[in-house]
């Protein structure tokens, strides 16, 4: 019996038609007090459907300077819009890491990394290509690490380099 | 190692910039910063890197002492005497280089 292959158009709805993933494996180290790409985390998805979603699920590594304050958010799309809600003097991010948060150990912040997750599901309502991507900032009290700590100890028991990603799946709507 | 952003602070501490692949010659300068060239960054990287490795001892000594409290205690228990013995067998295990 021959097989009818079924047209994205007319998969059900939730079905996930396209996945595009983008990794990461080097590192970078910043002081941009202003919100930038972190390079090698976007990756480009067109949708087949003003009515599709794209399911964003970003994974990466960092660390920080003793006194930093580094923030992280999305971009591409209406991804834009997955911030906290506005309250006085405080920014409007996906992730806010730390502030302050290793001041007062000795070394321990210094060798420290985390991992931050960001998923969201964004309509862009667009059959245009979108980029989506991660941005990072920190604020004017020291460096924002991605895949590495601050200290970045070269030893094999105490150092290590990670990995991060951003996968972007299409779901039908 | 120093790193490439270390050495960068190191030369101007208000530096806004982004260093990717722990390359010199792969950072973007933000915020008006003067751009330092890489062979200066360099230069910088094995100076400090240098002098890290000059105070090696210095590291080893300050994880190999007692605790501050465990030193009074040594001290309230045995005397200045015996708490100058314990210190100075950890100067001597990590000697002055």
């Amino acid at each position: 019996m021959a097989l009818t292959k079924i047209a994205d158009g007319g998969m059900p709805s939730g079905s996930v038609i396209q996945v595009v993933q983008a990794i990461k494996t080097d590192t970078t180290a910043s002081t941009s007090t202003s919100f930038e790409d972190v390079s090698n985390l976007s990756v480009n998805i067109t949708p087949s459907s003003t009515s599709n979603k794209i399911l964003i699920m970003c994974s990466f590594c960092w660390g920080a300077a003793v006194n930093a304050s580094p923030k992280f958010k999305l971009a591409g799309g209406n991804s834009t819009t997955f911030v906290g809600d506005a309250a006085s003097n405080r920014q409007r991010v996906s992730y806010m890491a730390a502030d302050d948060y290793f001041n007062g150990a000795t070394n321990a912040g210094q060798e420290t990394a985390f991992m931050g997750f960001i998923n969201y599901l964004d309509s862009p309502s667009s059959t245009s290509q979108q980029t989506y991507k991660l941005q990072a900032e920190t604020d004017g009290n020291g460096a924002y690490y991605i895949n590495r700590t601050q200290a970045d100890v070269d030893d094999a028991a105490e150092g290590g380099r990670s990995a991060s990603s951003i996968i972007v799946m299409e779901i039908v709507g | 190692m120093t790193d490439i952003i270390s050495s960068i602070l190191a030369i101007n501490a208000n530096a806004k910039c982004t260093v990717n692949g722990e390359d010199a010659n792969n950072v973007t300068w933000h915020d008006g910063t003067t751009p330092i060239a890489s062979a200066d960054i360099l230069t910088k990287q094995k100076e400090l890197q240098t002098a890290y490795n000059n105070n090696k001892y210095q590291r080893n000594r300050a994880v190999a002492y007692p605790s501050m409290a465990d030193q009074l205690d040594d001290i309230y228990h045995n005397g200045v005497d015996e708490w100058k013995k314990t210190i100075k067998a950890v100067k001597d295990k990590y000697p002055k280089e």
